[in-house]
């Protein structure tokens, strides 16, 4: 049978199968795994189940994801988040939707320091989702918020996929890092944008608080003094180069516990329980990035990525189409596959094609990982809104994940937006890069 | 009849050892007239480095690209070759690997067929800051090393921190380590040239590490006589390109370190034999090493430095 | 039958809570060769135990995360369905995953034993990684009881109705 067809089919029994409630991460292993053995070979897929399985277990740049969803238990658990929240809302509360603004803000912040976005996404909802529901934020706002939020993470440099385009793409990555400050910060300042707008139309989903005087508001960022310190260890020995990301986390966790013990908010109980819902997360997390990987191997078996990047390649379009259409292939693509594979496998092809179509390859890097940053939060293969869905349902606030796909739509719009205006002002891109070197 | 293959390859499809590989594979198609056909997967899309051996042999895929070092015990005669031994270049690296390949016919190899092997150019110390002119200047310096590259800092008196490449930009740019031990070639392939000052060209000590090209027993029986002499033959010559492709991938990562005004240091004759005594010790232990698990280690040692002498 | 689901409750709890001291191992090891690194005395090859003890934490916590139902699924349609329907449902879903964690844990085991027949150890420390590949087999294993488990209960209460 037609490899395509293969690649078509295992995408359609994989919706269907997802709707059966048996978990994403294991729905993607076993049809990743069939696909696979139809196309290469039933002992092959077999062992490359097992291979895969460990190397994303035993991977150190992945170990970040746990020790940062421990930071984030810790300070939920010790009440550090709670007092973070009740300080954003004396300076954010009387603004409509104010609180996710603070939140996908604190996003772009914790990205240009953390470069996983799931790592991202994992950290800020175990801090926010439980502080905005007890603001009375709905649901969709809420999780949106941090799902979409933890895609910020990919933009703002560090970036692993900006990293892999760098090397794959001979470009300079540290222009590379450069060139994606200012769309990270375009992008964040759309999300607040399109939280204003939807608080507009929809007030009950961010509804506007009281509103307290400067003085108030100085003395709450007084209170959170030495959990300030933590967080400015964690984030300027990052900055600073003090520490790797997997090592800031560690000393965030070291940081956390030291302070709630200080303030005695720390139990062994509490502690504990901190521990085990890290490890229930991180379980979900890791089989989610296994279950995508397994899937990946199967899409580039099929050789589907390949192919349409060929397909293009031989179109007679006007280079802006052309563009579009790559977009759009991306956006496809990622709702079906992990970003870093399908970069790995279609820009060394669209890359020729870009540069003779007159475009500029940092541009070029910068509007991959916006695309590529839409398909962590499209479905099926959504991994932060998987990821954002299961810290709610461990921190016992349950929320549907049709509100999740939801809320989403409107971050979604907006990164388009950021997209379009990119298009149409590359220079919005390249002047910063252009100054520096 | 057409057979078709796989082949996994780590580096990153635009990588010039990629291409060469894929370039390999369209040989290989042409020669045999269309007889044997290659689905190439470069960038670790099917196997990731560390499991490309294994995986030609587990059915993931039928031929691969990766290096010995990455899956470290598994080849302990061929590992010998990655020692700091002094390499000029990458294609004396090259004719030393597949000369010990074809001269000892390593039995850790036996359980899959050896298309070629090649090897990249000196591996030397590149460092941010402080630039290291002599052995005392390498004192409490903390460099990013594998393997054993790591053994060798170890061995020069520095510091080794023991991370994987990927890591080396970020960690450099940050400053978490003072320095890396990698071939000249990575200042522009992984683009360390942005992050790192000086360079010690400390070519008594170079250091290479050696990529093998493999396949599948079962699948290369099962290929026509005379195909597998054809590809025999292209193999013969893509080991001598993959060895050029790391000269010239050197040269253009020199011109990239300089271009980012960096600068780079050479040796006297007195410092340099410093450096090589130093290194001897753990190169006489692994050959020692070899000797006791009963392969000639002190044999394969002095067949290296024939090889080698030959290219200087 | 009652004797050997709580054996393996029991090494479930077990599981978590070793689950937890990897989890603190890594703090500290990390915390403890950032110091190091500040003295000119990193650990050689901390990154590889972290990478270890992480790999083992995700591994142990599989049986936990499970039963706690830990691992999303899409609920959109399946709650619409009556109990008996879904009750047959999550006994079809609960054969397919058991199947596949066999699997992963018997293909597992082999890569393990196949890696210390190679001689492979890990890059730095040369530690014997066969065993951290054993341990994470064994952990699917359970995994895999785990879920038949749920898949018998279910098959109880199918039959009750
Ligand atoms: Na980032
Ligand atoms: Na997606």
């Amino acid at each position: 049978m037609n490899p395509t067809l293969i690649g078509i089919a295992g995408i359609v029994l994989m919706v269907i199968v997802f709707l059966t409630r048996m978990p994403v991460s294991y729905v993607m292993t076993l049809v990743g795994l069939a696909g696979f053995s139809l196309l290469v070979s039933t002992q092959g897929a077999l062992n490359m189940l097992a291979k895969d399985i460990y190397s994303v277990f035993a991977s150190y740049g992945l170990t970040t994801i746990p020790l940062f969803i421990l930071m984030g238990q810790l300070a939920f658990s010790s009440g550090i988040s709670r007092r973070l929240y009740d300080t954003a809302y004396k300076f954010m509360g009387s603004t409509r939707g104010g609180l996710a603004i603070a939140t996908v803000s604190a996003c772009t912040a914790f990205g240009s320091v953390c470069g996983s976005s799931p790592a991202t996404a994992a950290t800020m909802a175990t801090v926010g989702l439980p502080e905005m529901k007890r603001f009375k934020y709905a649901d969709e706002l809420a999780t949106g918020a941090v799902a979409s939020g933890g895609g910020l993470g990919m933009i703002m440099p560090p970036s692993v996929v900006l990293i892999v385009y760098g090397v794959l793409t001979e470009q300079s990555i540290g222009k590379l890092f450069v060139a994606g400050i200012v769309p990270a910060i375009l992008i964040t300042l759309l999300f607040c944008l399109a939280i204003l707008v939807w608080c507009t139309i929809a007030p009950q989903q961010g509804p506007r608080g009281e509103s307290f005087s400067w003085k108030e508001r100085i003395k709450a960022l007084g209170d959170l003094g030495e959990t300030l310190l933590v967080f400015a260890l964690v984030m300027g020995g990052l900055f600073f180069g003090w520490f790797t990301p997997t090592e800031a986390a560690a000393v965030g966790v070291f940081g956390v516990v030291a302070v709630s013990l200080l303030r005695r908010r720390l139990t062994w109980k509490g502690f504990v329980a901190a521990l085990y819902e890290t490890l229930r997360t991180s379980c979900m997390v890791m089989m989610l990035i296994a279950g995508a990987m397994v899937f990946g191997k199967f899409m580039a078996v099929t050789r589907i990525p390949f192919d349409i990047a060929q397909w293009i390649e031989h179109l007679n379009l006007a280079p802006i189409l052309i563009l579009a259409v790559i977009v759009l292939v991306y956006f496809v693509g990622g709702c079906f596959m992990d970003s870093l594979a399908l970069v790995m496998l279609t820009v060394p092809i669209f890359l020729p094609l870009i540069l003779h179509l007159g475009y500029d390859p940092i541009w070029f890097g910068i509007v991959i990982v916006m695309v590529t940053e839409m398909g962590v939060i499209t479905p099926p293969v959504g991994i932060n809104v998987y990821v954002v869905y299961g810290v709610a349902l461990g921190m016992k606030e349950e929320v549907a994940l049709e509100s999740i796909f939801k809320g989403i739509l409107p971050f979604l719009l907006a990164i388009f937006v950021g997209i379009a205006l990119i298009a149409l002002f590359p220079q919005l891109v390249l002047f910063l890069p252009n100054l520096m070197y | 009849k057409t057979v078709t293959l796989t082949y996994s390859n780590f580096f990153p499809p635009t990588h010039i050892q990629s291409q060469l590989a894929e370039q390999w594979c369209q040989e290989v198609e042409k020669r045999t007239e269309g007889r044997v056909r290659i689905k190439y997967f470069a960038g670790g899309t099917l196997t990731p480095a560390n499991q490309t051996y294994g995986g030609v042999l587990d059915g993931i895929s039928d031929i691969g690209m990766s290096a010995f070092a990455y899956t470290r015990g598994r080849f302990p005669v061929m590992a010998i070759v990655d020692m700091p031994l002094g390499y000029p270049t990458g294609v004396a690296a090259t004719a030393v690997a597949n000369a010990v390949q074809a001269k000892f016919q390593p039995e850790e190899l036996a359980n899959t067929q050896v298309m070629y092997l090649h090897a990249h150019g000196p591996g030397i110390i590149h460092t941010r800051g402080k630039p290291v002119r002599t052995l005392e200047d390498l004192k409490g310096v903390t460099i990013r090393s594998t393997g054993f590259s790591a053994e060798m800092v170890k061995a020069l008196g520095a510091t080794p921190v023991a991370q994987p490449m990927p890591e080396a930009y970020q960690s450099l740019q940050k400053g978490v380590v003072d320095g890396s031990a990698h071939p000249i070639e990575a200042n522009q392939g992984w683009k360390l040239g942005e992050v790192v000052h000086h360079a010690t060209m400390a070519y008594s000590v170079g250091y290479t590490t050696a990529f093998f090209v493999v396949i599948n027993k079962d699948k290369w029986n099962s290929l026509e006589a005379r195909d597998r002499e054809t590809i025999e033959a292209i193999n013969a010559q893509w080991a001598v390109k993959h060895g050029e492709a790391w000269d010239s991938s050197d040269t253009e990562g020199l011109r990239a370190f300089f271009q980012q005004g960096n600068s780079a240091f050479g040796l006297d004759s007195r410092e340099a034999a410093r450096w090589e005594a130093a290194v001897a010790p753990m190169i006489d232990a692994y050959g020692q090493k070899l000797e006791d698990d009963g392969h000639n280690g002190k044999a394969i040692l002095k067949a290296i430095r024939e090889t080698l002498k030959n290219h200087r | 039958m009652n004797l050997i689901w709580k054996a393996f409750q029991w090494i479930t709890d077990k599981a978590k809570a070793a689950g937890g001291l990897c989890l603190v191992g890594m703090t500290v090891l990390t915390c403890a060769d950032i110091i190091g690194r500040f003295f000119k005395y990193p650990i050689f090859g901390s990154v590889e135990l972290v990478t270890f003890m992480g790999a083992l934490a995700v591994a142990f916590a599989l049986p936990f995360t499970h039963q706690t139902n830990g691992h999303i699924g899409v609920e959109l349609v399946v709650r619409r369905l009556t109990l008996k329907t879904r009750l047959i449902i999550h006994i079809l879903t609960g054969l397919a995953g058991s199947t596949l964690f066999a699997v992963v844990a018997w293909r597992m085991w082999v890569y393990g034993l196949n890696l210390n027949q190679a001689g492979e150890v890990s890059m730095n420390l040369q530690l014997p990684e066969y065993l951290i590949v054993l341990a994470v087999a064994a952990c699917f294993f359970v995994l895999t009881i785990v879920i038949l488990r749920g898949v018998i209960e279910a098959f109880g209460q199918l039959k009750t109705k």
